[in-house]
């Protein structure tokens, strides 16, 4: 019975020493999301999109079997309407598309709410163990192409115009390992004009150096106890940057272009003119390891990740970057990231403090508590209220079956975040493995939608229906089509003046985790029924249209002159 | 309930004092030697241990060898910091008294206390072995085996490497501990450690290797306690440390917690334990109010400061963090993980020189930094400071430290392991 004298005699000292410390009065965030502000509905299965992502997981914990997802927004007939393209993954350990459950599936959207399948006569059920896609106009053909990143093997889809579609990755001088020397493991890709010649180049983020039956031993002997191994039990594969020759041909200028390997795990990226010099970079959201952001200066790209403040958080910690977005989140008119991560690692926030430079914006915009207890991969900075502020939607789900987790929505209530995930429908809270998250008005009410794939369950479509009115939420929506520039507008800037606010937003469909978005620029316009419009393409050339009535979706061709 | 905790102590240094009043087993002692004793004993008793010093110094010049003037003197020592000195006399004590295990336990408290793991663990195993019966060896055994435990899986998270051996360290522990070998002698592993310290890959290994040991000595003693105990406080202690310690189960620790301190409701151990498995839980106020409990109680308490700086940082409130963090780190101005934590602090509070200086002590004091992140954060400082020369060679040195590791020729690193 004499345990804790020593305890006893601690405790017995301190009381001699009669200090005691004040009590701690903590003022809570009292916070409270406004319900019922944005309502989303699953329509996927009446869509008619049937569309399940397979990872081939049987229990032997293959690392590549976590990462699968990517789709992409793509309006593969030029009709206007958006329509959804999904990469799929394989039998393992073969990496082989074995059946149809495999097949990438591309939809079309048939304009009255509904989708059809069209993978078969478009040509697209694919190859190999895909997992990211990137849409982009690459030959300026006005017809938009598909490049779909994978394990060990990439494609370049060219769209023949006539909702076929050829693979051109041979020809492109995309297919085979390049630079690395070894087949890498590709998560994601983006379509970026980075000598801004008119031509979209390519930027693929790579993963690591992982083959079947070389995967680290985690979690235990027993079947029953395997886990996925950590990140860092692999050796990263550094990117690769192709310069688009103009020829339908491709020249990696990875080295080249003084810039140096370029190594991080690579995961999602994300394009905007961070810096406001008229030039796109990249971000790139890397796995336990240093985010990259390539800076676009007039001589070439330059890695500035650890300058710029956005290698590492705040804190100079490494989270599991997952997927990422530009965005201005607090309204100063510069590209600010969000950057998801898992459980408990807190989302990353870098606001763009000008000269392209960053400051860890996370406590401040109120992101690093509400992200605290979800995992994140797919993310876009989205207007999903039309109320002018970038909201957050993130794709939500662990590495493994045990962590299903559903997804959630932050609504930006001026610069700080709010989670309305509960107020947004009922079966908005099922809980799944989620990775990818593309958005895009596939309905054309003036409501952006989002389509969320998840490992081994049903593809989400999820409509928005949030309130119109009281108080009255207007929109705008441009297509852009470049003719000096390249001709998805890719980087050009466009400035949305109204109500004394300016929006900005750069063209780019790259978004969150290995995916693409529509290209088309949406603006939430709030009460305001008509907005004055500054496009800055890439070649220079600024547009400007006065008095834009709201509430209508319009194309614009870069003027000639 | 403090009473009846100190009654403990207070019991055992009285049952002490009057075996050795009464000579037992030993020569009959002098009047003065009793009187000295006496007196040193009531001071102690009132924990006026810096007044029993001299009084019990005086008492063992007279009797050099006598058991309870050297326990006692040791144990003062002990309480008052002179942890070095008191080792000495615990000692002597042990050595006159092979049948007792207490000399041993504090012996025990004493080189843990000094970092001497390998000459407490033998103390405390010692201690076990002279005990039979006692069971108060035996969770002072157990609960050195855990906080060894708790304090190895906290240097292996310091590094990328350790926290690669931490993650298959708790996938191991999630397994029957039964089922789990011991490689070596711990006091051996511990001396192994102490003497590689500098090669990183041994180290790791070592550190591996050793908490497994300490899991399964942890979990015997339970075990041990479990069939013998009438101590249901310290039995939910034991039992609350092991689910948090090794079974990674914070819920359930707080359970058995929640059952200790309804039988000692003035135990500042129980207080900070409970914060931390609070946390682990993802309750940060209940945490914050736990560790305050625990040093409003004994405001020495360095793991109820530690909770408190976490909850903080994890908060990005560094305002609230820097107290403790300097609390902490005036008591163990070695504490290169404080330092890093102070550092980071201090950056985001607008005191880049101090920071810097926290920061690159840590990092000549050895504090990995493998993937290139505090230098990172140095560069920043040093460009703040208008530094801006060794801001680049920092910045380089982070990119370089990066890659080496992303590509796996850092030191230390291992190639991707074959099935």
């Amino acid at each position: 019975m004499r345990r804790s004298r020593r305890e006893v005699l601690r405790a017995l000292s301190a009381i001699a020493a009669g200090a005691m410390l004040p009590g701690f009065a903590r003022a809570e965030d009292t916070a409270i999301a406004p319900a019922g502000l944005v309502k989303l509905v699953n329509g996927a299965a009446a869509a008619g999109l049937n569309f399940v992502l397979r990872n081939d997981a049987h229990g032997r914990k293959y690392q590549v079997e976590t990462l699968p997802g990517g789709l992409a927004v793509i309006d593969f007939d030029g009709d206007g309407w958006p329509d959804l393209f999904c990469s799929n993954g394989a039998a393992l350990p073969n990496l082989t598309k074995s059946g149809p459950e495999f097949w990438n599936r591309l939809y079309r959207n048939n304009r009255d709410g509904t989708f059809s399948d069209v993978t078969e006569k478009a040509g697209l059920q694919g190859l190999g163990y895909n997992m990211g896609v990137a849409v982009g106009d690459y030959d300026n053909d006005g017809h938009e192409d598909i490049f779909v990143a994978g394990v060990h093997e990439n494609f370049l889809y060219r769209n023949n115009g006539d909702g076929t579609f050829t693979d051109v990755t041979k020809a492109a001088g995309l297919q085979g390992p390049g630079s690395l020397g070894r087949p890498p493991w590709s998560v994601g890709a983006c379509w970026v004009d980075y000598d801004n010649d008119g031509k979209l180049d390519l930027f693929i983020s790579n993963y690591c150096d992982w083959h079947a039956g070389t995967d680290p031993l985690c979690g235990g002997m027993a079947d029953q106890a395997r886990a996925y191994c950590h990140p860092d039990e692999y050796h990263a594969e550094p990117m690769q940057l192709f310069r688009n020759n103009g020829d339908g041909s491709f020249t990696e200028v990875t080295r080249k272009e003084g810039l140096p390997d370029l190594l991080g795990k690579g995961m999602g990226l994300t394009v905007a003119d961070f810096a406001g010099d008229g030039r796109p970079g990249i971000f790139i959201a890397n796995d336990n390891a240093r985010n990259l952001l390539l800076r676009n200066r007039a001589k070439g790209l330059e890695e500035v990740g650890i300058d710029a403040g956005v290698a590492y958080n705040g804190d100079g910690r490494n989270i599991s970057g997952m997927g990422a977005d530009f965005g201005d989140i607090n309204g100063d008119g510069l590209a600010d990231i969000v950057m998801t991560g898992l459980k408990n690692e807190t989302y990353d926030v870098f606001l763009n403090a000008g000269h392209g430079e960053f400051e860890d914006g996370s406590a401040r915009t109120g992101l690093l508590n509400l992200s605290r207890k979800w995992n994140g991969w797919g993310c876009g900075l989205v207007d999903l209220d039309n109320d002018g502020w970038l909201d957050l939607f993130v794709a939500g789900g662990g590495l493994d079956t045990q962590d299903a987790q559903p997804n959630r929505i932050f609504l930006n209530r001026g610069g700080r975040f709010e989670d309305a995930s509960e107020g947004a429908g009922a079966d908005f809270a099922r809980p799944a493995q989620h990775r990818g998250v593309v958005f895009a008005d596939f309905d054309r009410d003036g409501r952006l939608d989002a389509a969320v794939t998840s490992l081994n369950a049903p593809i989400e479509l999820w409509w928005n229906r949030s309130p119109r009115e009281n108080p009255s939420r207007h929109w705008l929506q441009l297509r852009l089509t470049g003719t000096r520039s390249n001709r998805s507008a890719i980087g050009t800037e466009v400035r949305c003046f109204a109500g004394g606010r300016m929006q900005v937003r750069t063209v780019s469909g790259s978004v969150g985790y290995a995916s693409t978005s529509d290209l088309t620029v949406h603006f939430g316009l709030g009460v305001e029924k008509e907005a004055k419009i500054e496009i800055r393409w890439p070649s220079g050339k600024t547009q400007v249209m006065p008095n834009v009535r709201a509430d209508q979706k319009i194309a614009i061709t870069e003027a000639v002159s | 309930m403090l009473l009846s905790g100190g009654l403990y102590e207070l019991a055992f240094a009285a049952n002490c004092v009057m075996l050795a009043l009464m000579g037992a087993a030993q020569t009959p002692p002098n009047d003065e030697f009793r009187g000295l004793l006496q007196q040193g004993f009531a001071l102690h008793q009132q924990a006026r241990f810096v007044e029993a010093i001299p009084l019990l110094e005086r008492a063992r010049r007279m009797e050099p060898n006598d058991y309870f003037a050297n326990l006692l003197l040791g144990i003062d020592l002990l309480r008052t910091d002179k942890t070095t000195k008191a080792i000495g006399f615990l000692q002597t004590a042990a050595r006159v008294n092979p049948d007792e295990d207490t000399p041993e336990e504090y012996l025990g408290e004493a080189q843990a206390r000094l970092g001497h793991f390998a000459e407490a663990a033998t103390a405390y195993m010692e201690s076990v072995k002279r005990a039979r019966s006692s069971e108060e060896s035996v969770l002072a055994w157990a609960g050195f085996a855990l906080e060894r435990f708790r304090q190895i899986g906290e240097q292996l998270r310091s590094s990328e490497t350790g926290a690669a051996a931490m993650r298959t360290l708790q996938d191991e522990a999630k397994q029957p501990v039964a089922s789990l070998r011991c490689s070596a002698p711990i006091p051996l592993l511990e001396k192994k450690l102490e003497a590689r310290s500098a090669n990183a890959d041994s180290a790791t290994k070592t550190r591996h290797d050793l908490s497994l040991c300490y899991a399964v000595e942890a979990d015997r003693a339970a075990a041990r306690l479990n069939a013998n105990t009438q101590d249901q406080g310290a039995l939910h202690q034991l039992r609350g440390d092991v689910l948090l310690r090794l079974s990674n189960n914070a819920a359930a620790a707080q359970s058995e917690y929640k059952q200790a301190i309804a039988l000692r409701g003035q135990d500042p151990a129980l207080f900070e334990r409970m914060a931390e498995a609070q946390m682990s839980a993802g309750d940060p106020e209940a945490a914050r109010q736990s560790a305050m409990t625990a040093l409003g109680i004994d405001p020495h308490r360095r793991a109820a400061m530690g909770t408190l700086a976490t909850l903080a940082m994890n908060n990005r409130d560094y305002e609230e963090a820097l107290p403790w963090l300097e609390k902490m780190k005036a008591e163990s101005p070695n504490d290169r993980k404080v330092e890093v934590e102070l550092g980071r602090a201090l950056a985001q509070t607008g005191k880049p020189a101090e920071a810097l200086a926290n920061l690159q002590d840590a990092l000549a004091g050895g504090y990995p930094d493998e993937k290139g992140a505090l230098h990172s954060l140095e560069a920043r400082l040093l460009k703040e400071l208008g530094r801006d020369a060794e801001a680049t060679r920092a910045a380089d040195e982070a990119k370089l430290l990066s890659n080496a590791f992303q590509s796996g020729n850092r030191s230390g690193s291992k190639p991707n392991a074959k099935e």
